[in-house]
């Protein structure tokens, strides 16, 4: 039995239905001391974090996972699916503020990783830093393609679509993940909302915080898993590069999902809090 | 790569038949340069003199660009000298892309893989299809290509049956993988509410299976109706994909490797059937059994 195992068993989890920017929304929370906020990915819901949130509270963290509006045990947002990802920062704003937290670090993966950069850009200097996985600031070539993604919504029967969630899942989990945890997460990618996971991926496709990066005023880390099929590596770096001291990490046989595919990934992300927290937060001018 | 464990080596110091080349396989070899005075030999065997070969300064390099038909002619040259030539009669239907510059003082290296196996119906030699990929000395694709050779057999037989695993994409080989189908759980079960014809292309060569609810009524390459839709591929894919390690067909799908003409929709919904397909392909290939659709992964 893992250690982050153990710590699932002892988890000392409360939830806590909050009423966020109009949404009844899902809120988890295990543990006290620095607010550390987790995002999940596109039509997925903070079960994401499973593993982290015990591992990480007894680390020393207030570890916050919400429901984005729409996913998991939240209620839709007040207009519906969301297809632009400022409209998730600034949820994510009023749900910082509603739980009063104190300068915290958002992490985040992939439109998680993407709304955190939101986040840096719009409130950097409130936060003590940003962990974005999976993300990058904007590209010159999004992917997938908006307009098969809004033909997709349309089609109410677009066919295999849980099928080729578990299958395109199964893809782009890297190859050090086992085969057993491998295939439980594509399982439980499966339990999507299409009207939400198709929006959100509108979302990813349609984002774009590049003009806001250079002006970044707390410490950001990006990190990209080398088997990653949903993110070009050259636009993670682009990203890194235009963040003022922005750190990269390329994590070698790992996929899109690092927190469900990394065992001991609460204690890797601890290490990068802890080099975030090191640096002086600058403040913008 | 795995160059020095083929059967072509079995014998030592023999050069390999046509049965040694074994679809799937791949060859390397230590890098070739192509050094000033070797262009300008080139330049002046084929009578192509051109500046842009002979002089600096006309390139956005600088550097004199090595001739592309060199390249092709260094991947023989390079065959030879591995030891691979031994038992060639010909070669032909090759096809070359100079995807990007090589310039004078650049080392290249050759991966060839071997894509098609055909014995012909002399049986005493027979039609290998090889996929090659020319890298510089920074690991870029500079030139890639197919060629055909025709390589004389260690033995006149036929071995049509033996073969039929990884003859794709011939008759006998779509017959066998229609056989395999009709007794798959998986692909019958995914085909259940279906009817339709599917189409595997590799490279030019289309071969079609007939499903009916589950059932194929019929394979081949001609059917009474067009397919419902064509799934395509160059040969060095489905070679990679039904030989290699575990079944990565989403993954390739997702690379774009893999082009649909006809109906996308019908594509779409037989998700499930194609992974099953490709499982079949590769067990009558004698691939690994890999975890469906999971790359990589033992």
């Amino acid at each position: 039995m893992t250690a982050e195992m153990t710590a699932a068993m002892r988890a000392e989890m409360s939830a806590r239905y909050l009423e966020i920017a109009g949404t009844r929304s899902f809120v988890l929370e295990e543990g006290a001391g620095t607010p550390v906020l987790c995002l999940h990915t596109a039509g997925q819901n903070g079960v994401q974090w499973r593993d982290t949130h015990p591992a990480l509270a007894a680390l020393g963290y207030r570890v916050v996972v919400p429901d984005l509006p729409g996913h998991g045990r939240s209620e839709p947002a007040p207009g519906g699916p969301v297809r632009d990802l400022a409209d998730y920062a600034a949820w994510c704003e009023d749900l910082i503020d509603v739980l009063g937290l104190e300068r915290p670090f958002v992490v985040g993966c992939s439109i998680g990783g993407a709304i955190a950069l939101h986040l840096a850009v719009r409130r950097g200097a409130q936060l003590s830093g940003v962990v974005a996985m999976a993300a990058y600031g904007g590209s010159d070539e999004p992917r997938p393609s908006v307009r098969g993604l809004e033909r997709e919504l349309i089609d109410a029967a677009a066919p295999s679509r849980s099928d080729r969630t578990y299958l395109g899942t199964l893809a782009v989990v890297g190859d050090r993940v086992p085969a057993a945890r491998a295939e439980l997460i594509a399982r439980m990618h499966r339990r999507e909302d299409p009207e939400i996971s198709t929006s959100d991926l509108i979302g990813w496709a349609t984002h774009d915080v590049r003009d806001g990066l250079p002006s970044i005023a707390c410490p950001v880390r990006l990190v990209v898993g080398r088997d990653d099929l949903w993110v070009e590596p050259a636009d993670v770096r682009a990203t890194a590069e235009a963040i003022p001291e922005a750190r990269l990490t390329v994590l070698e046989g790992i996929g899109h999902y690092p927190m469900e595919e990394m065992e001991g990934f609460a204690g890797e992300l601890h290490r990068w809090l802890g080099e975030l927290g090191d640096r002086t937060p600058r403040r913008v001018a | 790569m795995d160059e020095g464990t083929h059967a072509g080596h079995a014998v030592a110091g023999e050069s390999p038949y046509f049965e040694d080349f074994v679809v799937g396989r791949t060859f390397t070899g230590p890098p070739r340069t192509f050094s000033a005075e070797v262009v300008a030999a080139f330049a002046e065997l084929s009578g192509d003199r051109a500046a842009l070969h002979t002089e600096p300064g006309h390139t956005a390099d600088g550097r004199p660009l090595v001739h592309g038909p060199l390249g092709l002619a260094a991947f023989f040259g390079w065959h030879h000298d591995r030891g691979l030539s031994g038992h060639v009669e010909a070669a032909f239907d090759t096809r070359w892309d100079f995807v990007a510059p090589i310039h004078v003082g650049d080392s290249v290296t050759y991966e060839m893989t071997v894509t098609r196996a055909r014995r012909a119906s002399s049986l005493r030699n027979g039609v290998i299809g090889r996929h090659v990929a020319v890298r510089n000395h920074d690991g870029a694709l500079v030139q890639e290509g197919t060629t055909s050779a025709l390589v004389t057999a260690r033995h006149a037989v036929d071995d049509a049956e033996e073969r039929a695993g990884t003859a794709f994409p011939s008759p006998a080989w779509v017959r066998a993988l229609a056989g395999r189908l009709s007794a798959s759980e998986a692909f019958t079960e995914a085909t259940g509410g279906w009817d339709g014809t599917v189409g595997l292309r590799f490279g030019a060569d289309t071969v079609l299976l007939r499903i009916f609810r589950g059932r194929i009524l019929d394979c081949g390459t001609r059917m009474p109706h067009a397919p419902t839709f064509v799934l395509g591929a160059a040969d060095v894919t489905w070679a990679r994909l039904l030989t290699g390690p575990v079944n990565d067909f989403t993954k390739r799908a997702m690379r774009d490797e893999f082009s649909v003409s006809g109906s996308a929709y019908e594509y779409l919904r037989l998700t499930a059937a194609l992974t099953a397909l490709v499982d079949e392909a590769r067990a009558l290939a004698g691939a690994p059994a890999g975890f469906a659709a999971a790359g990589g992964r033992p």
